[in-house]
Parts: C-alpha cells; structure tokens; sequence
C-alpha cells in the first residue's frame, strides 16, 4: 500500500457552493443553508486510486471572494492543486473564477486544478451560455458542470485531481 | 518549566486563552507540548513523539523554515484557531490559538455582506431580465400595431367600397328585385364591418391605442345610420323596431365612430337574442348627458352570467352555438364606453328581455350647420386616392352633390392637379400606391397650399390622427367612411 498526502484548496467568489462541494465529497451530505466560510476549513479525505494506491487530500475550504489578497495567498502556500469554482447560476462568478486563476497561475507556477461549474440543479436559473463556453474553449480550460446538492461530478472532480498527483509523483 | 515560569499561570493561560504549543524536531516529531491539548481534543501521551502530518492536517505542504501565521483555520469541527509557526535551529514551533469568538462576530458581518451582495446581484440581473423582456414585449406590441394597421387596411378598404356602392344604390329602394339584394349587401356587409372592427378594437383596447376623438355629430344622422344597418336584421326576424327621439337635430360633440360601434354591439345582440316582439331604440339628452336606451323582449341574460358577459369571448350560455357571433361586441363597447367616461349598464331577465343604458357625457356642439344645400358647391374637391373603385364611388358621391371631384393617384398628378384645379379640399389617403400619405400633406403644404386636407385611412393606428394633424391635416376620417359623415365633414371646411 502506497500513500501520499496532497494539499488542494478551494477557490472561487463567495457563495458559489465550495463548502457544500467538500461537505459533498468527504461527508456526502448537502445543507441548503448558507453560511460564509471565513479564514479556512480543513478536512482530510483518503481516494483510493485502486487495491493499492491511495492519496490523501487535505483539502483547504478557502474563505470565497472575487480577488486574491495577501492573506488568501498565505493559506495556498504549498498547495499541489486546486478546485476553481463558479456558480452557474450568476455568471459573474466566472469571471472572478478566472481572475482567481490567473492570480494563482502567476504566483504558484500553474498548478493543476479542476474547474467547477456549480448548482447545475439549478438549470433553470443558468445564466452562462454558448459565449461562455466558447471563451472556456478558446482558452483551452476544461470544466464539468457539477452539483454539490445531486452529487453529480464532485466525486470525479476530487479523484482527477488525485490521480494526477499520483501519476505526477 | 512552563514559558509562563509558574505552573499555575501557565494553567490559567492555557484554560482561558486555550492556547496550545507544539514543539517538532527536523524531522517533524514531536518533542514537547504545553498548554490546553484536552480542548483540541488531543491526548498528550497518544501524540507524543507523532509526525506533524499525522494529527496536523494543516501542515501539509506548508514551508516549516518560513514563519507563519494562518488566522481563523478551522481543523476541529467548531474550533477556530490562529496558527503561528516558528522555525528554530532544531525544527520548528506550532502555535493554537483559539479564535471562536472573533471568527462568528467577523463571519456575522461577512455573512450579511454577502448575502446583500448576492441579492444585489440577483436584483440587477432581474432589472435587466425586465428590461429586455420590456423591450421584446415592445417589439411585438410594434408588430401587434402593423398587423392591425395593415389587416385594418386590406379588410376594410374592399368593405369601404361595398358599402359605399350600397349606400349610394339606396335611391333605387323602390324596386323590389333591388332592394332585396341591397339589403343583403348592407346588412351583410355591415355586420362583416362590426366583427372586423370588434376584433381590432379589441386587440388595440388591450394594447392603449384607442384615442377619444370627439366632433360635431348630428344625432339625428348617428340614429339614422343605425336604422338603417338594423333594420334590415329586424325585418329578416319579423321583429317590431323602433328608433324613438325627440333630439335628431341636436349637433354633439361625440366620437361618432365609437359611438356607433357600441350602438351597433348593443344593437346587433338585442336583435340577435330576440326571436319575436320587439327591438327599442330610445335616444334622450338633457343636461349634458346623451343617453341611449336599447330595450328588447328577448331571451334575457341570467344574474349570474351579467358580469361575465363582458368579458371578451364571452356569451350568454346556452346559445353559444345557436347564435351567431364571436362574443367580442360586448367587451368592447363596455372597454370603449370607459374610454368615453360613459357608464354601460345591462339590466336583464331570463325570460323577460333585456335592456342595455349608454350613458354619454356630451356637450352641445357650437356648430350646427343642418341642410347640404347652403354650401359651397361647384368647389374642387382633389382626391388622391389608389382605390379606383372608391375614388369613383367618391367622385359619384360628391358630383351628385355638386362637387367637382378629380382624383390623382401619385406625386407627380397631384401637383398638377393643383396648379390646374386649386382645389378648396384635398381628400388624402393615407396610403396612396406606397407613398406615405402623411408625406405628401407636408409636401403639399410646403408650397403653401391654401386649401384643407382631410386624411382618409382604413388603418385602426390612433397614433395616425396626432401625425395627421401634425401635419396639417385639418380633419380625419376612418374607412369605411359614411357617405353622409364624408359630405358633413366636407362642409364644415367650405
């Protein structure tokens, strides 16, 4: 049995469902109330990548908003990847996902990360469109369309960017 | 030895401030411990010489020979610490500090921050939502308007020029074979004209287009007009019909156009709904208001389905495939009579017949000019008008009454007809082989035409009589227009 441990964070404005994604993946459950992280929230989960292989992700739930500033850099110091989130559902949040990552590119040398489009249960309420995914397109950023209330995706989300430190290592 | 020198302190610190300081050697062991462990939910002993990692998720990619410190980091579900890290010459110090308290009153602020910030959003999205669901509602009111404008002009341009045939064969009443065959056209054709004009003053009451335009109108004509589209229905069921009023020379200041229209609705329903005794049509003035009473001893209107009746598309049950009709007559007279600041009440009886009251505020009008004889005639009346089947109704109509009508059909012969002619009227369509009519009243008058132009449309768009009379128009007549109302209005400008 071979293990490593892998520190990710969380990005991503505020309110778009990062805790829920987390409280999704480690805890499989889902609240539908809101309540702001502020500073971070730490929790551990083991993938097991087969019978023998597993990594442990220490994911670090970052306190949301549309802006890096020194403080949220010194909490992803040391990270080895990233869950880039945005909320489908208010198409600003794209934006400020994507400035989030050129930020964090620009700073801790591109590490890899996953992003998120969150609360696709909300579909009716969906503000991105064909221009949005186009410009994802353009600029070479793979997404998934996730939902921390159904499940759908968030699991993947965890274990591809676990499988990659393990192919990486 | 405690950092705090004295054990007791030391204890009291750590209770309070719940503090806990880790020691780790290079390799990240665990060396030594001091402060409130129990509260982080260690066990000094089980943690004693652990890896870092192991119990302190949070060190996990993080620089150990670089000070730190990390505030408000949630590790323990509910506990909120700062973490301070000190390396030393021998590895390094981690510092718990808890935070609770100072973390919920920021999360309080935060927490309500966001949440307006969120709505706000959602607020602005929504305004815009609206503004663009304004935007295309406008657009297809805009296209409602066309489709209105030009179903007005092609159904009611051919009906204008039946009508007005008809009208004018009314001399020839005395033959028999004749007048068979023009009641049929008139009756026919004028109820064709009441559906088409109750299906689009419906579609322009639900959208505000219906503009009040009041002018002098003699009521004896109004009340003529009517008989003679009613009657005709009234004949064909054997029922008695009568127009009773002493006021047929009052001149009022009515939009006649709508006036008649409701009339025609109450009317037509009265006669429709009656299969035998009589049809009343009472006209009465007194005090400024002109009240019509329409009395019929037909089938009567249950209480219950008074008010639903005047809904659009609504008729009196039971009958709604015997009798024919859309339903709209109502609806829309009582929506046009509002407009008038009229009051339209129904009183009714199954059974015992129905009487429907139009009450009109109207005053009398200052101008009261009675026979057709005192005008000027031999005047030159211009038509411009592409119709030739109307034009030459027109130009029938107005040489009987001793007008010199010439009609011209584009730019180019209406300025020669007025060099030629200086004609005292010009009768303008309003659509005239594709050429705006609107534009050829400015083109008129930019070369200080002397004379009145009235603008003749079939389209239901009130928008146009503003535009008209912007553009000089001195009056407005809707098509069909009736020959008589043509005739009177001519008049009024001679």
């Amino acid at each position: 049995m071979s293990s490593l441990a892998k520190k990710i964070c969380l990005i991503g404005d505020f309110g778009v469902g990062k805790t829920s994604l987390v409280r999704r993946f480690v805890s499989n459950i889902f609240t539908d109330d809101y309540i702001t992280t502020v500073g971070v929230k730490i929790e551990t989960k083991v993938v097991n990548l087969d019978h023998e292989n597993s990594v442990k992700l220490v994911i670090w739930d970052i306190a949301g908003a549309d802006n890096l500033d020194s403080l949220k850099m010194s909490y992803l110091q040391g990270a080895n990847g990233y869950l880039l989130v945005a909320d489908g559902t208010r198409r600003n949040t794209l934006d400020s996902a994507l400035v989030l990552k050129q930020k964090i590119d620009s700073v801790l040398d591109a590490p890899p990360y996953q992003l998120l489009l969150n609360k696709v249960d909300l579909k009716s309420d969906w503000e991105l469109g064909d221009d949005d995914y186009l410009m994802l397109k353009q600029k070479n950023i793979l997404y998934s369309e996730s939902s921390a209330l159904t499940g759908s995706a968030v699991e993947q989300a965890f274990e591809k960017l676990a499988r990659g430190f393990w192919q990486s290592k | 030895m405690t950092r705090a020198g004295n054990p007791r302190l030391s204890q009291f610190l750590s209770e309070e401030l719940r503090y806990l300081v880790l020691a780790f050697d290079e390799h990240n062991q665990l060396i030594s411990s001091e402060g409130n462990a129990a509260f982080y939910g260690f066990d000094t002993n089980s943690i004693s010489g652990k890896s870092a990692d192991e119990f302190l998720p949070f060190l996990t990619g993080i620089d150990k020979k670089v000070t730190q410190h990390l505030p408000y980091i949630e590790f323990i579900d509910n506990i909120i610490t700062d973490i301070y890290l000190y390396p030393d010459a021998s590895g390094y110090e981690v510092v718990l500090l808890e935070t609770s308290a100072q973390h919920d009153a920021q999360r309080s602020v935060q927490q309500q921050s966001n949440e307006n910030a969120i709505l706000h959003y959602r607020l602005q999205q929504l305004s815009e939502r609206l503004k663009q669901n304004n935007i295309l509602l406008e657009k297809a009111n805009q296209a409602k308007s066309e489709f209105i404008a030009t179903a007005s002009h092609e159904l009611k341009t051919p009906l204008a020029s039946i009508l007005g045939y008809a009208e004018s064969l009314d001399k020839y009443r005395d033959n028999p074979e004749l007048e068979q065959a023009f009641t049929a056209i008139s009756g026919n054709g004028n109820y064709l004209l009441s559906l088409i004009d109750n299906l689009l003053e419906q579609g322009r009451v639900e959208s505000d287009q219906v503009s009040i335009q009041r002018r002098p109108s003699k009521l004896g004509v109004l009340l003529d007009d009517i008989e003679n589209i009613i009657r005709p229905l009234a004949n064909k069921k054997k029922l008695s019909f009568k127009v009773e009023s002493s006021h047929n020379e009052l001149f009022l200041l009515l939009d006649e156009q709508h006036v008649r229209q409701i009339l025609i609705n109450l009317m037509t329903n009265a006669v429709k709904y009656t299969e035998e005794g009589q049809v009343i049509l009472k006209a009465d003035y007194s005090d400024g208001l002109l009240q019509f009473r329409i009395v019929d001893t037909g089938i009567g209107i249950p209480e219950s389905e008074l008010e639903e009746i005047m809904l659009p598309f609504r008729r009196v049950g039971g009958h709604r495939n015997s009798i024919e009709g859309i339903g709209l007559g109502l609806s829309v007279s009582h929506k046009l009579a509002t407009l008038m600041d009229a009051e339209l009440l129904i009183e009714s009886k199954p059974g015992q017949g129905t009487t429907a009251q139009l009450t009109i505020p109207a005053e009398k009008s200052t101008i009261n000019k009675t026979g057709l004889s005192d005008y000027n005639r031999n005047a030159h009346i211009l038509l411009v008008e592409d119709d030739s089947d109307l034009s030459s109704l027109f130009e029938k109509v107005l040489s009987e009454y001793g007008y010199k009508a010439i009609t011209v059909s584009d730019q180019e012969s209406l300025d020669q007809a007025l060099n030629t002619h200086q004609p005292e009227i010009i009768l303008m369509d309003h659509n005239v082989n594709g050429h705006n009519g609107l534009d050829l009243v400015q083109h008129i008058y930019k070369d200080d035409y002397p004379g009145k132009v009235i603008m003749m449309t079939a389209s239901s768009d009130q928008s146009l009589v503003d535009m008209a009379l912007q553009a000089g128009c001195s009056d407005f007549l809707q098509k069909p227009i009736n020959l008589n109302t043509l005739i009177g209005t001519i008049q009024q400008y001679l």
